[in-house]
């Protein structure tokens, strides 16, 4: 399959369901063959976008662009894109081999086509040998890749994904992750890809778009999501942090929060680090880390995350203990 | 225990006497109607198969019932297609809307049937007759066929539309195919419905009648034991017909449950 793909962006869109809105002015631009995730807590509206984008639902205002071209008034069937979705939707009273053919036949390919570029996709998506079976008779992760089979076999530039790892146990879910990103890869195709796991988001993509009630929180490299988080929201809703107010970090009166993550704290701070005093509430042996909680002076509590080591002896719960980290890994938020 | 289970014999003798009765009355051979016959005989099958208005009356209702059924199941499942697709309030009552034959009882559907054939001009008329047991069977549809709907995955649809396929193309590939076992049930209790109802048929045909309205009207004058033999006839075959229906239905429902 030739590598085949197209931008696709978001421009002010808004979707609303009487006096909710599920989207609220959305912009978002996705280079041809970047890997975007929607990620977002459960009602962020990330299946609203995605269903607009593929023409399942209609945007309030606003409009979508694949390939520079405004789709708004067009039909899914001529959208030209790919789909996964959470619960597979098989056909499933068509075998397999007619499954993943389906895309082929509507675009009225050839029949002595359609065979090699069906083996083609299931190839793809390793997965062979299966084609006469229904559905019905295959497992889950069988059956997530026959979705995934059927939405590449097409070629479409675009390919959407909805919460389709959500299905599966956790061992499937991360292997089927690496084979996405390796399908990703292999065929360049701009993938947009929405979940409400964090990990899966950082793992996967070029760019985790983040959502909260319908409005973007944020866009940027997982790295940089997750080291500059530019609200409190983000900072909380990826990875585990600590928020504090401003005052207790530095002296600015400004109303403002502090994200300081557990794992960037250190035992025995140098003296251009900042300080955190307190007493030790909660301690817990993870092997190579140690967690707890220091209760400060302010009354706040910090969590922290120390990596184990012999030279430095850890602070025993109810003893005092200072640990302290490098200015610039403290996140100053406004909002 | 040992209660409940003669209750239950009871209960099926119950259910069952008439046609306990009526089997053994239409393998006679005797003048009269019986019980229980002094001689046996398919004299009155014979009678039956033979008679050419009997003959006439049957293979009618045989042909309102079939296009009772197709109009009915069509548009008993284009209409739960369509209520998949609108508000929940235009929904609730138009669902209402559906399933009222079921709840009104049939004199008065006849009554307002007639009263409407009458200021078209339209009574005595077999078409007439279809469209109104169209009517009285679509409840039976909306009920069978939206349950199987209302199993299948919508995303299926979605599914077929992103591959590809237009809204047509994505309900005959993607929905209907799962469904397709309660439609055929569906079609089936809609014809038998039909070919049963006598109210309707009563005051709408003067003339040409269909077989329960032959029954009625040959009851009326003398108790003959074709009737016995007809009944038995069409209790088999609706049995068999009713059963396979029953059997699709829930084949379908256990299917769709399962992916
Ligand atoms: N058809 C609808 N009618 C009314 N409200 C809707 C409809 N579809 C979605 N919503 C609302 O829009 C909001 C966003 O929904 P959406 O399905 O996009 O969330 P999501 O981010 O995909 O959540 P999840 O992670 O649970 O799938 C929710 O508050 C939801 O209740
Ligand atoms: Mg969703």
């Amino acid at each position: 399959m030739p590598t085949h793909n197209a931008p696709l962006s978001f421009q002010a869109v808004t979707k609303r369901y009487g006096s909710t809105s599920a989207l609220e002015s959305f912009s978002l631009d996705v280079a041809a063959g970047e890997f975007v995730t929607l990620l977002g807590p459960s009602g962020s509206g990330k299946t609203t976008a995605l269903n607009i984008l593929a023409g399942f639902t209609e945007a309030s205002e606003g409009e979508v662009y694949i390939g520079g071209r405004p789709v708004g008034a067009l039909p899914p069937e001529r959208r030209n894109v790919g789909m996964v979705f959470q619960n597979f939707a098989l056909f499933p009273h068509m075998s397999v081999f007619d499954n993943v053919a389906f895309p082929l036949r509507m675009r009225k390919v050839p029949r002595r086509e359609i065979g090699a570029k069906v083996g083609k996709a299931l190839e793809t998506v390793h997965l062979t040998g299966l084609t006469d079976r229904k559905p019905g008779a295959l497992s889950g992760g069988q059956r997530q890749r026959v979705a995934l089979a059927r939405a590449i076999v097409a070629s479409p530039p675009v390919l959407l994904m909805d919460e389709c790892l959500s299905a599966l146990d956790l061992k499937l879910r991360e292997e089927l992750r690496d084979e996405i990103r390796r399908i990703h890869a292999t065929l360049g195709t701009t993938v947009v890809f929405v979940t409400h796991d964090q990990s899966e988001a950082l793992s996967m993509s070029d760019r985790v778009a983040v959502l909260n009630e319908g409005r973007l929180c944020q866009v940027d490299r997982p790295d940089s999501i997750y080291d500059r988080p530019a609200s409190r929201f983000v900072a909380d809703f990826i990875g585990r942090t600590n928020i504090l107010p401003a005052k207790a970090v530095t002296d600015s009166a400004k109303e403002a929060w502090a994200s300081i993550r557990p794992e960037r704290l250190r035992p025995e701070p140098g003296p251009d680090d900042i300080h955190f005093e307190g007493v030790v509430e909660e301690r817990a042996f993870l092997g190579a880390t140690i967690e707890g909680r220091l209760r400060l002076g302010g009354g706040q509590s910090l969590r922290f995350a120390l990596p184990r080591s012999a030279s430095v002896p850890c602070p025993e719960v109810g003893q005092t203990a200072v640990l302290g980290c490098p200015p610039g890994d403290i996140v100053m938020l406004d909002e | 225990m040992r209660l409940s289970s003669i209750l239950f014999a009871l209960g099926v003798l119950l259910l069952f006497f008439p046609i306990l009765i009526v089997v053994p009355m239409s393998f006679s051979a005797d003048r009269f109607l019986g019980f229980p016959p002094r001689s046996w005989g398919l004299t009155w099958y014979r009678a039956y198969f033979g008679d050419p208005v009997w003959m006439a009356a049957t293979f009618r209702s045989l042909r309102i019932a079939l296009f009772a059924s197709l109009i009915a199941t069509i548009a008993g499942t284009l209409g739960i297609v369509g209520l998949g697709r609108i508000g929940p309030r235009w929904r609730a009552g138009l669902t209402g809307l559906f399933i009222a034959p079921a709840i009104v009882p049939n004199v008065i559907i006849a009554l307002g049937v007639f009263i409407l054939a009458l200021s078209f001009g339209a009574t005595d008329s077999i078409v007439t007759l279809t469209f109104a047991h169209a009517a009285l069977a679509l409840p039976f549809v909306v009920m069978i066929v939206g349950a199987a709907y209302r199993q299948v995955d919508s995303n299926l649809e979605r599914a077929a539309r992103v591959c590809g396929a237009g809204p047509v193309r994505a309900f005959l590939t993607a929905t209907l195919p799962p469904i397709l076992p309660a439609v055929v049930a569906a079609a089936i209790f809609a014809f038998f419905i039909s070919f049963d109802e006598l109210v309707v048929a009563l005051f709408l045909m003067g003339g040409a009648e269909t077989l329960p309205v032959r029954i009625w009207n040959d009851l009326r004058f003398e108790i003959n034991p074709t009737i016995a033999a007809i009944s038995t006839f069409f209790v088999f075959v609706t049995t068999a017909a009713m059963a396979l229906a029953e059997l699709l239905r829930m084949r379908t429902i256990r299917k769709l449950r399962d992916i």
